[in-house]
């Protein structure tokens, strides 16, 4: 049996403040969650290596700071970025339309990668969002940081969409 | 007269059913009281004699102090640490400022002894003139071009390649890595991290075209020699001289020319331990 290959991605993971990016990253690279809400300086680097059927996936995790909008993230974030999570917060609907205004920009600075819209906090409030997500092509999950529900699925899927 | 008379002698015959009455209840109460009276005589004749008294105290105060410096740590470290950790955060600015004097007079003996030890190594090496080292530096000198002073200061604080990085520039992604000895840091989380700082300080001064080439870090310096598609981060320890970065990036051309030409679109594992490999033939 070979032995199977590894491959670096780099992955996004954008959104409005307290949504919950820190708390999904830390809940899917170290498997824990806080309450305690630290605003994230800049950027917060991380990685977690995904084993999928016939190739391992090394997920180097950029985490970025809060930003008024979208179009003022620094082009070097964004440079070469193989899957994009934008997240949102379940129970403040304001935070998915912030998130949706930037989603055009995304399709057509990053056309190749994994584009991603989730809905956080899953374990406060569950329902369904209105939002024009079929129509921008782009997949929505809904996570719990808190729970870990979805995480671990969320994160493994877009590995594979990646190298697909 | 005679109710008078009557009168007096029922009386006299009701007094003394009382009398007996308040001897029988109060008997006790009137014992003790005297026992009382005793004990408190006592009491006060033993606490009039200080000399006395004291030495009666003596031996339970001894064995109630023996007992607490046996156990004070037991019983009261806990509320003394916290109390002094809650004392100290209260007053941090007034223990800053009671510090500083002391921290700044430390720093500069540190640095004063620091002089000294570099002046006697000045010195060591300028009692080398004429000796073999002196002219290989002279020689070396004017071959590079390099100055004399600069190649001397280089050999006393000898630098060192701690880590070699190169990172694909779009993605901040490790081609390849060599480092000295294992850190426990993620290579790969450095690579981003520098590539976040790099890109920073590039948009930072709006000048994309100019590159940031070097991090000063502690006791690190980190060069950092750009190409088109990716960059070489170098960490190395010691006193950064000229000389030693123009041969660091010698290496580092030659490397380049040799193993990145055509470097593939997707780096996996095996061109990765590929690339590590040479580096850590060639630094």
């Amino acid at each position: 049996m070979s032995k199977k290959i590894t491959i670096k991605r780099k992955v996004l993971v954008l959104g409005t403040f307290a949504v919950g990016k820190t708390s999904l990253v830390n809940r899917f690279v170290i498997n824990k969650f806080s309450d305690i809400y630290i605003p994230t300086i800049g950027v917060s680097i991380k990685k977690k290596t995904i084993e999928l059927d016939d190739v391992n996936v090394d997920m180097v995790i950029w985490d970025i700071a809060d930003v008024a909008t979208f179009d003022v993230i620094p082009e070097h974030y964004l440079s070469g970025a193989h899957g994009v999570l934008i997240v949102f917060d379940l129970t403040r609907p304001e935070t998915l339309k912030k998130s949706l205004e930037g989603v055009q920009n995304f399709k057509d600075s990053l056309p190749q990668s994994a584009l991603y819209i989730v809905g956080n906090k899953k374990d406060i409030l569950e329902h369904k969002v209105d939002g024009p997500m079929n129509e921008l092509g782009i997949t929505e999950v809904h996570t719990s940081a808190k729970s870990g529900e979805n995480v671990e699925e969320l994160f493994a899927e877009m590995a594979q969409k990646i190298i697909s | 007269m005679i109710d008078e008379k009557t009168n007096k002698a029922h009386l006299q015959e009701q007094e003394d059913p009382l009398a007996m009455l308040k001897d029988l209840l109060l008997k006790d109460e009137l014992e003790q009281q005297k026992q009382m009276m005793q004990d408190l005589g006592t009491v006060k004749s033993v606490t009039l004699d200080e000399e006395g008294f004291e030495k009666k105290l003596q031996p339970f105060f001894q064995e109630n102090l023996d007992f607490l410096q046996e156990n004070f740590f037991d019983l009261f470290g806990d509320k003394v640490s916290t109390s002094i950790k809650m004392q100290i955060k209260q007053s941090r600015p007034e223990i800053v400022e009671a510090l500083y004097p002391i921290l700044g007079s430390m720093v500069r003996r540190y640095i004063a002894g620091e002089f000294k030890r570099l002046n006697e190594r000045i010195d060591r090496t300028v009692n080398k003139v004429f000796t073999r080292a002196f002219w290989k530096n002279r020689a070396k000198s004017f071959i590079t071009g390099v100055d004399h002073a600069d190649i001397m200061l280089d050999s006393l604080y000898e630098s060192q390649i701690e880590d070699v990085l190169i990172i694909e520039k779009k993605t901040g992604l490790l081609i390849g890595k060599y480092n000295i000895e294992e850190t426990g840091t993620d290579q790969d989380v450095i690579a981003g991290a520098l590539t976040a700082i790099k890109g920073f300080a590039e948009s930072a001064l709006g000048k994309q075209s100019v590159e940031l080439e070097q991090i000063d870090y502690g006791e690190y310096t980190i060069m950092l020699h750009n190409f088109y598609r990716y960059y070489f981060a170098v960490i190395c320890s010691g006193t950064v001289g000229h000389y030693f970065k123009l041969e660091v990036n010698d290496k580092i051309m030659d490397f380049s020319q040799q193993h990145l030409t055509g470097l593939p679109e997707q780096i996996d594992d095996s061109y990765f331990e590929k690339i590590s490999i040479e580096l850590q033939k060639s630094f």
